[in-house]
């Protein structure tokens, strides 16, 4: 396993080198993993096969950015996915409400970033353990944040559909997310109710 | 209330920017904050590594084999632009693009930038680059199974180039839309099929766009264009303007 993320690393760099044979392997090897993480955020394949093209070129235009030491390439490679779905998504939202475009109040969308590892600096046992620490959450909550993850909906939004008041959300949710990243920093979960 | 406001420290709030939770003015004032704020564009990063692992659950699902195909031709379109790294191949394209859509100033759009989530110090900037500053890109992503559209963007010039010869317009007029944010979508003109388009924009509503990453999208008109001076008929492509 260690084997295969150094070679997702060794294939990020030389992409970075711009050698189109090492992209062409690092597709391979990733393409599965990232189109399922695409379907998941867009659910319709037409859409998600283009967010996946997006994310490839990101990766070939972003490669030299990243580092061996920068943690894992997967996640990396995740994080462009995941993100160019949500804009993707996003704009979605926009062009569904074409005609009425001038007051669409979600006609604002602010891209995700790309991820810079670089200055992420993790420790694998800290990756390892979120979904130990999700697990020390209510259920109710950690399912929360995973739909979140896979729906970039703003609060607003998470409002409208769930029918809980915005208030009550932002203060589940930071409660949650307060206790995540304790929990990652290894100071545990003390669940504040 | 002060409760849950006791509980958003940068880390809490960096957690709620990746996942996207946050509202569009309170999202770009962290990026404008991470820019020069080094621990949160750090915890912003940490945030996007770890939540990644919701990603390594998902199940894999084999793509259609021709997405390769149009991923590599999709680099291809992007070969002839500058690229960090690539300083062989991209300077004589980087020579001919600089002088045929002129300079750009990085500062007035530095909040563009933020899309990397990093400061500028952070990265060792490329000799190449360190010389120039790079022009804008759209890339243009279509709504079908075409090849996406690349724009290329002078913004202080006002100089736009692209090539709508992807879209299958048949018949129809392809014209270009900038998406202002929260405004209505301002005709940037009808483009000429088939043909690599040069158009000098006027620079108002790309000024007022400044600094808010704009977006751009094709639509398809009746010939002569949208009658109503909005996009009526389908959106064909779409796609934000980015650094490149």
């Amino acid at each position: 396993m260690t084997g295969a993320r150094e070679d997702l690393a060794v294939l990020l760099q030389r992409a970075g080198a711009r050698d189109r044979a090492a992209f062409s392997l690092l597709y391979d090897a990733t393409a599965p993993r990232l189109y399922g993480v695409s379907l998941q955020v867009l659910g319709d394949a037409a859409e998600a096969e283009e967010a996946l093209q997006e994310a490839y070129v990101k990766v070939w235009r972003y490669a030299d950015r990243y580092g061996p030491q920068a943690g894992p390439p997967l996640a990396w490679l995740i994080s462009i996915t995941r993100n160019s779905a949500i804009d993707r998504r996003r704009r979605r939202r926009i062009v569904d409400r074409k005609p009425d475009l001038r007051d669409a109040p979600h006609g604002t969308v602010v891209p995700l970033p790309v991820p810079t590892p670089e200055q992420a600096i993790l420790h694998a046992a800290e990756v390892s353990t979120l979904h130990d620490c999700l697990d020390m959450l209510p259920q109710e909550r950690a399912s929360a944040i995973r739909d979140a993850y896979f729906a970039g909906s703003t609060y607003a939004e998470m409002a409208e559909t769930t029918g809980h008041p915005e208030g009550t959300l932002k203060s589940w949710v930071r409660r949650s997310l307060s206790a995540l990243r304790d929990c990652l920093e290894g100071r545990g979960v003390e669940e504040r109710s | 209330m002060s409760e849950t406001e006791d509980l958003r420290d940068d880390g809490v709030l960096a957690a709620e920017r990746v996942l996207g939770l946050l509202p569009a003015e309170e999202a770009r004032a962290v990026d404008d904050r991470a820019r020069t704020d080094e621990p949160l564009a750090a915890e912003i990063a940490r945030w996007q590594i770890v939540f990644a692992r919701f990603g390594e659950a998902v199940a894999e699902v084999e793509p259609p084999s021709a997405l390769k195909n149009r991923v590599e031709a999709a680099l291809g379109a992007n070969d002839d632009l500058p690229m960090a790294g690539s300083r062989a191949r991209g300077a004589r394209a980087w020579q001919v693009a600089a002088t045929a859509l002129g300079l750009v100033a990085v500062v007035e759009f530095g909040l563009l930038m933020t899309r990397f989530g990093a400061p500028p110090t952070e990265e060792p900037v490329p000799q190449a680059a360190a010389e120039t500053t790079p022009p804008y890109v759209a890339v243009l992503s279509p709504t079908d199974a075409q090849a996406p559209v690349l724009v290329r963007l002078d913004l202080p010039t006002g100089v736009l180039r692209v090539d709508p010869s992807s879209i299958e317009a048949g018949g129809r007029a392809v014209q270009l839309w900038l998406l202002p944010e929260g405004g209505d979508p301002v005709s940037l003109g009808v483009l000429v099929p088939n043909t690599d388009n040069t158009l000098t924009l006027d620079l108002g509503p790309l000024a007022e766009a400044a600094g808010t990453l704009p977006s751009l999208a094709i639509s398809l008109e009746p010939p002569g264009g949208s009658p109503t001076g909005l996009p009526t008929g389908p959106v064909v492509a779409a796609g934000q303007v980015e650094p490149l």
